[in-house]
């Protein structure tokens, strides 16, 4: 129920942009959350459903995070994975018998979040002077260096095989157990905070100084914003999404192993913010959807599909180059993304209009 | 309020400035001139914290300043505009003014992330005051454009607007009338003097020497990087030495 309660107070607050949104429009998303939260307890979508929505769920999150500082800050991270990884690792190793350790889920989810927005700090200080391109290769090797410290401190993190048979969380003394129906409904809270999050902080003091600084670092420092703190601050912030990401992650799949943050994971996520629309929080979601919805249900459908269609071909090994294309073609019909700032856009003619110049 | 005391920086073997001095009096509107190359621009960066003079000090206030940090110069209450306009070309007029506030604002991360009374309250002060330093500047109805999709003149407009939001102590004006025609210098002469009579101390570089004659009290001459003249418009205009420096380019009208 409060997951109702959450979902809904927090879609409409993160999509209703204007101050004045229409009724309609809240209509829609407390509808949408309502659907969204309280469908599944009503038997609404299967396990396996829930179990891609889920994943799905945990990479908006993901999105989200990364969004802060690529799309909010301007700095380019191409091993965002890293934070993921370490996310998921601070679950494995404390609520396991790896270590003997078992602290609840809901603490963890914080130490998470807490431990990846420290290594945000730590490994995006060296950064700090570079732009760009020079950023985005260094912040690559952090998402390289992590999976690989990872494999070979084989007596904290069981090297190559990872840790498995990770602590099932619980609320009130029941167990999560391996249903998906529960991991949804966390990671539907996750996001709605993690919605909330973005949203007040791109439209506030922290906002617009991560604005300037992705516009001009020269005239923001000139206006007093000490740019060294805030993408410190974006890092941290960005970081702390994917550690509770990864928390998540680990929980739910129950294991933890190195090759699940590798490279492909990091430029994943980015592409789900170019998909979708860099910088505008809904876009990231839509991004984050639809390229899961192409992962997961698209590509091992489509041998089906293609035999529906009689075409003689087999795509078992092709799911690379269909994605591929699909991303080729995406960007080439919508450069600005699936969903740009186009509210703001329309926004801004309105507001022209109305005051009649 | 200002004081330059023997400040000299090169590049390579170009000497940008060598020994030059200044004073800015609180309260004052004073102004650096000098042919393209003098000097001027390198004398403002150093001001503002880009980059440190080799000799010599800055104090603002009586602190020093010469080499500290931008952000930490600005903080102090130096405001700025620049030569070749340095807005956010795609956020708003009113964001950037509002981004102009930052300094004031008190509002931290905690703050800004839960939306607590305060910072609410916080927001819609800054709010209003960016509104009315947009009126200040005449764009109160382009308040909801992107800065890029204004005209020249009022981009130049807004970037002085966005520099007085942080409510500076001393601003500096980096050839504010550049590429603008006579009637939009005129306007633009008459906001900063509107601008100064609030008790704003100003300090301007630029290049028409018309321009600054009617609007400064005092004058500083650079060329090639030495203070050639220094004193009350009138008598920098009779220099031997500043109309040597300025014939062939631009005579003194």
């Amino acid at each position: 129920m409060i997951f109702v309660y959450i979902g809904s107070t927090i879609l409409v607050a993160a999509f209703g942009q204007r101050i004045h949104v229409p009724v309609a429009r809240i209509a829609v998303y407390v509808g949408l959350a309502l659907l969204l939260s309280v469908g599944p307890v009503l038997g609404l979508g299967s396990d396996a459903t829930l179990n891609t929505l889920a994943d799905a769920g945990i990479f908006v999150l993901l999105a989200l995070g990364l969004n802060i500082v690529v799309g909010f800050a301007g700095l380019l991270d191409l091993g965002y994975a890293a934070f993921f990884a370490i996310g998921a690792y601070t679950y494995a190793m404390l609520a396991s018998p790896q270590f003997g350790v078992h602290l609840p889920f809901w603490v963890l989810l914080f130490v998470g979040a807490a431990l990846a927005g420290a290594f945000g700090i730590i490994l995006g200080s060296p950064t700090l002077r570079l732009r760009g391109d020079y950023l985005a290769i260094v912040t690559l090797g952090f998402g390289e260096i992590v999976p690989q410290v990872f494999q070979n401190l084989t007596r904290f993190t069981g090297g190559p095989n990872g840790i498995a048979a990770l602590d099932f969380p619980s609320l009130f003394g029941r167990s999560f157990g391996t249903a998906a129906f529960p991991y949804y409904e966390v990671t539907l809270g996750l996001i709605g905070v993690a919605l909330v999050t973005a949203r007040n902080l791109r439209s506030s003091r922290i906002g617009r100084a991560w604005m300037a600084i992705r516009e001009d670092e020269l005239a923001a420092r000139h206006l007093g914003i000490n740019t060294t703190r805030m993408k410190l601050a974006a890092f941290a912030i960005g970081a702390a999404f994917a550690g509770v990401g990864g928390v998540v992650y680990a929980a739910k799949l129950s294991l933890v192993s190195p090759d699940l943050f590798q490279f492909q994971v990091s430029i994943l996520v980015l592409s789900m913010l170019v998909l979708g629309g860099m910088g505008n929080i809904a876009g990231v979601v839509i991004g984050s959807l639809v390229l899961t919805l192409v992962n997961q249900v698209i590509l091992p459908q489509s041998n089906v599909l293609a035999q529906a269609a009689h075409l003689p071909v087999n795509l078992s090994n092709a799911h690379f180059f269909i994605y591929g294309g699909i991303l080729v073609a995406i960007m080439l019909f919508r450069p600005e993304g699936l969903l740009p700032s186009a509210q703001r856009q329309a926004e801004l003619h309105e507001s022209v209009q109305a005051d009649g110049v | 309020m200002l004081q330059v005391e023997g400040v000299s920086r090169s590049f390579g073997k170009l000497v940008a400035l060598h020994d030059v001095s200044l004073r800015v009096d609180a309260g004052s509107i004073a102004g650096v001139i000098g042919p393209n190359g003098a000097g001027k621009s390198t004398l403002f960066n150093l001001i503002t914290g880009l980059g440190r003079p080799e000799s010599g000090t800055i104090r603002f206030s009586g602190k020093r300043i010469d080499g500290r940090p931008t952000y930490w110069i600005a903080c102090l209450g130096i405001a700025r505009t620049f030569q070749n306009l340095r807005l956010f070309p795609h956020a708003t007029a009113l964001e950037n003014i509002l981004t102009g506030e930052h300094v004031r604002l008190r509002s931290n991360l905690l703050e800004d992330l839960v939306r607590t009374p305060g910072q609410r309250r916080e927001e819609e002060q800054a709010r209003a005051r960016a509104f009315e330093l947009l009126h200040l500047v005449g764009l109160r109805r382009a308040a909801n454009v992107r800065a890029a999709a204004l005209s020249y003149g009022d981009q130049r407009r807004l970037e002085i607007a966005r520099a007085l939001a942080s409510r500076p102590r001393l601003l500096l004006l980096d050839e504010p009338a550049a590429g603008m025609n006579p009637v939009e210098k005129d306007g633009l002469a008459e906001l900063v003097r509107t601008i100064h009579r609030t008790g704003m101390t100003v300090l301007l570089i630029e290049h028409d020497m018309r321009f600054v004659m009617g609007l400064c009290e005092h004058l500083t001459v650079l060329d090639y990087g030495e203070r050639i003249a220094d004193g009350v418009p009138q008598a920098v205009r009779e220099n031997p030495r500043v109309i040597e420096a300025y014939l062939g380019s631009e005579l003194p009208a």
